[in-house]
């Protein structure tokens, strides 16, 4: 048995202790899955719940050194990622890319993604979002569903969105952001192929509201079951499945690569 | 007029007349009478105007000549509209009906201006989504949204025309779907030069109206996509507009404008072109509300007849020729620039 696992075996649920900022977050996950998880008074020997806002990486190694067995952070900004380089397990709820809805939109979007394909990533996010912080959201939820970015271009960008051109999987990708406050944040990746399409909305990861996946091909449009499922929760399950199975996460490395593409991001 | 109906001719005999304007006068028949049909094919033109009833003739002249013409409808190939719309006024007719677009060139609209200054004969132009019931609605209630939307998107997914056509009437002498060589790179700036006049112009009249300016027209980007579509990125009057069509083999249309600003989102849902459908539907979302208006059973084909039925009767104004021809500027502007992105960008390519 790993030590992972060990630490659930020993405690049957694991102790969450939720950093400055996120309370809230973690409070409403917790109350959704009183099985896996119960509340901690402190970061060692459990899960420690931070929000990713700025200084992150320095507050997720701080509870590693305390011994927490590992961190979800909530909706990484981009950062320096070298203090987290001596290990410790870091689980990333991205904004987009934790809904349980991105397993099979996933599968559907790479089985269609062949040549002349056409991926659309448009975010409708508010007013005052850190814009490079969405795009990192994007490009981690654009790998979730087919692949990693590339070639990544901004072709405009103000204080109301951006919208850029990249490539994933060898097809196009057109990016969007739109900032407004009229309705609530989502995201819409649609694939359009030479018959038919892959369209997959997603709510904010605050929400149970359902992600929609709709295929569409020369039989018809059919819409995938629904999970009303926030994407934190889901982010949290597939945590404790980590630490259950001691499977290998990349959460980290996937995140520092996207950073990395979302450093093209202009500044002012 | 004819027993209180207003005679209606129509130059071109092509799918535009037949899957779009017959069926949509079909609809109409207590105020219209198609009573002439031209067409330089005469096998077509007599076999279009046998389904409406009406004489034929292979030249224009015939059809202006005729006194129960009282609209005459342009619905020839894009070049020749502007004569055609001219020569119509001068022959002082009630109205002219001229499909999108309406010119081809800026020399043409100085020209139709001082025609239409001169004749007094009112001039509507076949941009059917601003006839469009859910249009009119987003215009009755945007409030501010012309003032302080920031981001506007036309997209447009249909599959080819036939599909539609085919819903629509039972097509004679259907033209050739062109397949562009997009290797070639000024066929490549050819398909988005005439989708944006072809396809995207449907839409153009209505982001326009939501610009303060238009004089300013910068493409950002700009591509063909195969086998027949265009994206285009652009900024006008200071706002951020994204134009995007496929036509593909899918089945399903879907032909969406949307316009957002930083408390308010316009979202309208047109139907496809062709079919009687329906209106589109527009939802306005607000402060955690979202205001829904349509479908109404006519969609802007409809309309627009419904205009032209108003004007003749004196009941309603005729469209103001400037914001025509300014609603054709602004797509020309577009076309030609997105054309030359095409070709800036293939030659930035092989340079490379």
């Amino acid at each position: 048995m790993s030590e992972r696992s060990e630490l659930i075996g020993r405690r049957g649920s694991l102790p969450v202790f939720a950093a400055d900022g996120a309370h809230a977050t973690s409070a409403g996950v917790l109350g959704s899955l009183p099985i896996s998880y119960h509340h901690g008074e402190a970061a060692s020997g459990g899960v420690t719940v931070i929000g990713g806002s700025s200084g992150w990486p320095r507050a997720a190694a701080t509870a590693i050194r305390a011994g927490a067995a590992a961190v979800i952070v909530t909706a990484p900004e981009p950062e320096d990622l070298s203090p987290l380089r001596s290990g410790g397990l870091i689980v990333v709820d991205s904004v987009w890319a934790a809904n349980p809805v991105v397993a099979s939109a996933g599968a559907a979007l790479r089985s269609a993604a062949t040549a002349g394909a056409r991926l659309e990533c448009r975010v409708r996010i508010g007013v005052g979002r850190s814009l490079p912080a969405v795009l990192l959201d994007q490009l981690s939820l654009i790998r979730a569903l087919l692949a990693p970015a590339t070639d990544l271009h901004i072709l405009h960008h103000c204080e109301h969105g951006f919208v850029g051109e990249a490539r994933a999987a060898g097809i196009a990708v057109d990016l969007s952001a739109i900032c407004t406050d009229a309705a609530p944040e989502r995201a819409d990746a649609r694939l359009l192929t030479a018959d038919g399409s892959v369209q997959v909305l997603i709510p904010h990861g605050d929400t149970a509201q359902p992600a929609l996946l709709t295929v569409t091909g020369p039989y018809g449009a059919l819409l995938a079951p629904t999970s009303y499922e926030s994407g934190h929760r889901a982010a949290w399950r597939r945590l404790h499945h980590l630490l259950s199975t001691g499977e290998r996460c990349t959460d980290l490395d996937d995140l520092e690569a996207d950073i990395a593409t979302a450093s093209i991001y202009p500044e002012g | 007029m004819l027993n209180g109906k207003i005679g209606v001719g129509f130059i071109g005999a092509g799918p535009a007349t037949q899957a779009i304007h017959l069926p949509t006068l079909a609809r109409l028949t207590a105020t219209f009478d198609v009573v002439h049909v031209c067409d330089v094919a005469a096998s077509v033109g007599a076999t279009v105007a046998a389904r409406a009833g009406a004489s034929y003739s292979t030249s224009m002249d015939g059809l202006l000549v005729d006194p129960r013409v009282d609209v005459v409808a342009v619905c020839s190939p894009h070049e020749f509209h502007a004569a055609q719309v001219i020569a119509a006024c001068r022959a002082g007719k009630k109205a002219v009906l001229c499909e999108k677009p309406f010119l081809t060139s800026g020399q043409e609209a100085t020209e139709i201006a001082a025609v239409s200054a001169e004749t007094g004969v009112p001039i509507v132009v076949g941009a059917m989504h601003t006839f469009d019931p859910g249009w009119l609605a987003a215009l009755a209630h945007w409030d501010d949204l012309p003032t302080t939307s920031h981001t506007i998107r036309s997209s447009v997914v249909l599959p080819p025309n036939a599909r539609f056509e085919d819903f629509a009437t039972e097509l004679v002498a259907r033209p050739d779907w062109p397949v562009p060589d997009l290797d070639d790179i000024e066929a490549r700036a050819g398909l988005v030069h005439g989708g944006v006049m072809g396809l995207a112009i449907h839409d153009l009249p209505l982001v326009r109206s939501l610009l303060p300016r238009f004089d300013d027209v910068t493409v950002l980007s700009a591509d063909a996509l195969k086998p027949f579509g265009y994206q285009i990125v652009l900024t006008a009057g200071g706002k951020l507009i994204e134009l995007h069509a496929a036509m593909t083999a899918t089945w399903r249309p879907e032909w969406t404008l949307e316009a957002f600003s930083d408390d308010q989102a316009l979202r309208i849902e047109f139907s496809p072109s062709y079919v009687h459908a329906g209106s589109a539907t527009t939802a306005i979302q607000r402060a955690g509300q979202t205001r829904t208006f349509g479908p109404v059973g006519h969609n802007g084909y409809e309309g627009e007849w419904r205009t032209i039925a108003a004007i003749v009767r004196g009941e309603q104004a005729a469209p103001d020729l400037a914001t025509l021809i300014d609603d054709l500027r602004f797509a020309i502007a577009i076309a030609d620039e997105a054309a030359q992105v095409v070709r800036s960008a293939h030659g930035a390519r092989a340079a490379a």
